[in-house]
């Protein structure tokens, strides 16, 4: 079976226990205004330019029997009104700037390139962690990944909004050793206000989780001025204590790598002025979600 | 041990080391003629006698008459000059380069040094028309045939102008015996000897005489100081006299307490650099020789732990006061003084139990403590080495100062036996430099014999063998790349060129070695390498019972990514001609398409992609079945290094553009094994499976990984737990040697721009470390492209 990826990262060690290979999975219900892999939030075809790559040779522009590409405030953009994705400039591309996003990938495949791994993971306690987007938006192809893992010995950790039918995390449930669950707004309005979508299912989602008794840790973007208050990190911890103390819920620091993809997909980042929290004020919010 | 260590870690630096370690750091650099006064006289005054004793003669004569100096506050005692860092003129192994060069040396961008006046007129006086046609470097000159130099762009020799150095002495014997003892053996040996072996003995018995009084004059020196000392410097006073004691007890009879020891091995290393002037005089594996006298002391009572680490700490700043002062080319690429004093700790014992004891962990905390260039410390891994051992070694690497680097006992064992050490040898090897590998007290590996750069072989053989800079003919006329029909036919040239080098340079080595033999005698070196003294030869002469000279092959990274472009983008996908490549190499890539095309369109090295791993190897191979045909000038074979220290810079810059889309004259892939820098795109995990595709066994010479993590990687126990896991890879896949840069790109950039506000910072440059700001421009550029893991993005 085949599901749509949009990034492989062997060596992640900001995704769980030991050393890991994160899989991205392409597409995402959510649309968080900050965002960190625009890349991977549409599902479907995409591809873009890698703007520190590219040479400016116009190879590309030439290319293209669409017309759809031309010089922009000296850089290559895109309109994908007009691109049928026939990957004409991207196998042209000296710099290799050009690429696309999506890629269809077989479950044999990554766990064969999960388990090249092995050495690593086995000594660090590591595995596999799926992410993206959003896993929960490809339910049977997450399903069979996780099984296919499960099968080659691999662990198994699951990076997800929670947003999805309860009957998704049933399904797969069995397959995953840990749970990253992010819950980064309580408030309903204000989650649908920077997210798109209301918080409910998410929270009786987590309710669900927490029965089943596998280690969870619940992970908080810190947007500024978004997430990053203390009345949210309070309430988050307040409704994380409601169905288990025990859980436990890190904080992850705002960094704005994210800007530049936004440009190479022709976006605008949502504010390009925000900077990460220096070390007392991260610290300051990290004491509001740990007792 | 986990307690034990934790007793260690809140071990406080004392205000005598910090304070030594300004000094150190602060004082002026000095050129000095002292010593070669001291030796021009003796050659003059012994004119009729032989080179072994004039240069016996020449050192005791040193130990007798430098001036000595013992600073306040000093533990361990003893240098080559008065100045700390001098920057020693050492005559007999070649003067040619200072005639050009003594007049920039206080300005030129690298390594600098003050000159006196007086010296100045000295040397052109007394120094430049006496040594003329006398020193190593005028008999290399004139002994080696046109054709062979010309050879040199690919096969370059080494050692023409220095004596060797590289090479682990046997400290352990040393300690046990004394000079004193050794000097009776001398004299037993040398009333028994043949008459042919007379001089040998002679010359021991001279330099090891030399040996004790320059242990007596400092202990003499010390009673001074005492005397002189005010009463209310009690302490001071006290110190001084400890240090006349330990002096004089070392002059007399074999080390008793640690102290001893640590002065003892220290003399040692300082002796032998005033006999060669050399690099890498190395200790070796201190943790195990110096344990006896560790805890005996501890347990009798006689030293606290405190103390220990206090005399630890003085040595490690003792190692940064000897530095060797290279011409204006040698500094610019080997900046910091990279002198090579390289510790061992840990490892196994010939048993294949672990060795790691506290004395490991109390070394591995002198460098939390002192943090200085030297000594460059290894730290011997294998797959049963403790975690809390591991973990100590990950905090220290930490820390940022590139040390220690790692060497993997389940791949350098093996790879030494291959090369003829003996099982029980071989579990007992040391570092010797930067990433050389060696047996303590057996083994002369001539670890830089040569540098043979496989890279400007294939440009010879894309280009008919003419040099795409010059336009000279330098190799086998065998076509060019349009000539070549198939990929298999280019592979065939290639390894004829490869052939015809290997044959020039090794000719070359034999010469250069006979140079070495004639006129670097070494009666002191010999005086503690197995078996030189039991069978009366010389080191040079093969004395000792292992004879290597090791090669480094340049560069298996720009080699598989070359070669794997012309196999992809010429021969299977056509998508370039060869016509036009050749075309764009011989001018350095007028069209960037092309070279992006050449960059991005072929996989790289690095990457976890087998067949192009298996590119790299495949020429190491080559290479190997060529060289094992020969034996070395001493009867010993030839072992092959891969690493370049930081001669890829140099040797990059006399390369035209390469198939892989470098351009001419850019630096190769760092260290020996690494990726080119900002290629391997797949993470360390990756990176570190291609590496172990290169044959381990092959590198019997020692090779080089370099490895750059971010600073985040360590913020808190889980990063370095995560980290002992890539080293815990490193091991189960048998990979020689890696050593880490931990360091914020940002910091790099910074300290180029302002260097003044990072006077400190310590980088690892490859198998050594040195102060960022120190290096050359081109050297900060590369180590700031490599590719850096484990930070956030």
């Amino acid at each position: 079976m085949t599901g749509e990826i949009f990034d492989i990262k062997h060596f992640a060690v900001h995704d769980g226990p030991g050393i890991r290979t994160t899989i991205f999975l392409k597409g995402c219900p959510l649309h968080c205004v900050w965002c960190h892999n625009p890349e991977g939030m549409r599902r479907g075809k995409d591809l873009w330019v890698k703007r520190e790559a590219c040479i400016h040779c116009e190879t590309c522009i030439h290319t293209c029997p669409k017309q759809a590409l031309r010089m922009k405030d000296g850089e290559v953009s895109i309109d994908r009104s007009l691109c049928d994705f026939c990957n004409k400039c991207v196998e042209k591309c000296p710099a290799r700037a050009m690429q696309r996003i999506d890629r269809q990938a077989e479950v044999k495949e990554l766990v064969d390139l999960v388990t090249r791994e092995e050495i690593f993971t086995r000594v660090s306690g590591g595995g596999v962690t799926i992410s993206g987007g959003e896993p929960l938006y490809q339910p049977e192809f997450l399903k069979e990944l996780l099984q296919g893992m499960k099968q080659a010995g691999v662990p198994t950790c699951i990076e997800t909004s929670m947003f999805a039918k309860q009957e998704v995390l049933e399904s797969i449930a069995p397959y995953v050793d840990q749970f990253l669950v992010d819950i980064k707004i309580l408030d309903e309005e204000t989650h649908k206000k920077y997210t798109g979508v209301s918080n409910q299912q998410i929270l009786s989602n987590f309710r669900y989780l927490a029965g089943l008794g596998k280690p969870i840790l619940v992970r908080i973007p810190l947007i500024p001025g978004i997430t990053a208050t203390e009345e949210n990190l309070r309430a988050i911890r307040a409704f994380v204590d409601s169905v288990n103390p025990e859980i436990p819920i890190e904080v992850l620091n705002f960094n704005s790598f994210a800007g530049s993809k936004y440009r190479f997909l022709d976006q605008k980042y949502f504010n390009d002025e925000l900077r990460a929290f220096p070390r007392e004020e991260l610290e300051q919010l990290r004491s509001c979600v740990e007792e | 041990m986990e307690n034990f260590i934790n007793l260690v870690k809140q071990i406080p630096v004392t205000e005598r080391i910090e304070r030594l370690k300004e000094q150190t750091l602060t004082e002026p650099r000095y050129l000095t003629v002292e010593q070669a006064r001291i030796i021009t006289r003796v050659y003059k005054e012994y004119s009729e006698e032989s080179v072994a004793m004039k240069r016996a003669r020449a050192l005791k004569a040193a130990a007798e008459e430098l001036e000595l100096r013992i600073d306040e506050g000093e533990l361990i005692v003893g240098n080559r000059s008065r100045e700390s860092c001098g920057g020693v003129v050492f005559p007999e192994g070649g003067i040619k380069w200072l005639e050009n060069e003594i007049d920039i040396l206080e300005t030129r961008p690298q390594d600098k040094f003050h000159v006196r006046p007086e010296d100045r007129e000295y040397f052109f006086r007394e120094l430049v028309p006496f040594w003329e046609g006398m020193t190593l470097e005028d008999n290399v000159a004139a002994a080696l045939p046109a054709e062979i130099k010309g050879c040199e762009v690919v096969g370059k020799l080494n050692q023409k102008d220095h004596a060797q150095g590289h090479i682990c002495p046997n400290v352990q014997e040393w300690l046990e015996k004394g000079p004193a003892g050794l000097l009776a053996e001398a004299r037993e040996k040398l009333a028994a000897a043949t008459e042919e072996k007379k001089e040998f003995y002679r010359s021991t018995e001279l330099v090891l005489e030399g040996a004790i009084r320059f242990m007596e004059r400092y202990a003499e020196l010390a009673e001074q100081l005492a005397e002189s000392c005010p009463v209310e410097k009690a302490e001071e006073k006290e110190n001084y006299l400890k240090i006349a004691e330990v002096c004089r007890n070392l002059s007399r009879k074999p080390a008793e307490s640690f102290r001893e020891a640590v002065q003892g091995m220290w003399f040692l290393i300082v002796l032998l650099q005033l006999e060669s002037n050399a690099s890498s005089f190395t200790p070796g594996r201190a943790d195990q020789y110096l344990y006896p006298y560790y805890r005996k002391d501890l347990d009798e009572g006689r030293m606290t732990l405190e103390e220990a680490q206090e005399i630890l700490d003085a040595a490690f700043i003792k190692f940064n006061q000897i530095v060797y002062m290279r011409n204006t080319d040698g500094a610019a690429f080997f900046a910091g003084f990279p002198i090579g004093f390289n510790i061992a700790v840990g490892g196994q014992r010939a048993d294949g139990s672990d060795a790691v004891n506290e004395l490991s962990h109390l070394i591995l905390h002198a460098e939390e403590h002192v943090r200085m260039r030297q000594p460059n410390l290894s730290a011997r891994v294998h797959k049963n080495s403790p975690h809390s051992y591991l973990k100590h070694v990950a905090e220290v690497i930490s820390l940022g100062t590139g040390m220690p680097q790692l060497f993997n006992d389940e791949a350098v064992v093996p790879a030494l036996e291959k090369a003829g050490y003996s099982h029980e040898d071989a579990m007992n090897y040391a570092i010797v430099g930067c990433v050389e590998l060696s047996v303590p007290g057996k083994a002369l590996g001539f670890s830089d014999a040569g540098m043979f750069n496989l890279v400007k072989a294939l440009e010879l053989t894309l280009n008919d063998g003419v040099c795409m800079q010059s336009g000279k003919q330098i190799g086998l006329k065998l076509g060019t790349l349009e000539d070549f029909q198939s990929f298999e036919e280019l592979e065939e040239a290639y390894k004829k060129q490869i052939y015809y080098f290997t044959e020039q340079m090794e000719q070359g080595l034999q010469i250069v070695e006979a140079m070495h033999k004639k006129y670097m005698v070494s009666p002191m070196l010999s005086c503690v390498i197995d078996d030189c003294m039991k069978q009366g030869l010389d080191v040079t002469a093969g004395g000792a019972v292992y004879n290597k000279s090791g090669i480094q092959l340049i560069q298996v990274a720009n080699v598989a990514d070359s070669l794997a472009a012309l196999k992809e983008l010429v021969y299977d996908k056509k998508e370039i001609t060869a016509k036009e490549l050749l075309y764009q190499l011989r001018n350095n890539y007028p069209d960037e398409k092309v070279r992006q095309i050449m960059l991005t369109h072929a996989p790289k090295y690095g990457n976890d992609v087998e067949w192009v791993d298996n590119m790299g190897e495949k020429w190491v191979e080559c290479f190997k079945e060529k060289i094992e045909t020969y034996k070395n000038y001493r009867g010993g074979n030839y072992t092959i290094g891969l690493y370049t220290v930081s001669a890829h810079v140099p040797m990059g810059i006399k390369v035209a553009a390469t198939p892989d889309g470098r351009r001419s004259g850019e630096p190769l892939a760092d260290g020996g094994l690494s990726a080119v820098y900002g290629r391997d795109r797949k993470g360390p995990t990756a990176l570190l499976r291609s590496v172990s595709r290169i044959n381990s066994g092959n590198a019997a010479n020692g090779s080089l990984l370099n490895m750059k993590f971010a600073p985040q990687m360590f913020a808190d126990d889980e990063g370095i737990e995560k980290f002992c896991g890539i080293i815990r890879g490193f091991i189960e896949l048998k990979i020689n040697h890696v050593q880490f840069n931990v360091v914020n790109k940002e910091d790099l950039i910074a300290a180029k721009k302002n260097p003044e506000n990072y006077r400190h910072l310590l980088v690892r440059v490859a198998g050594y470390t040195a102060n960022y700001v120190d290096l050359a421009e081109k050297l900060q550029d590369e180590i700031i492209a490599r590719t850096e893991y484990g930070g956030n993005a």
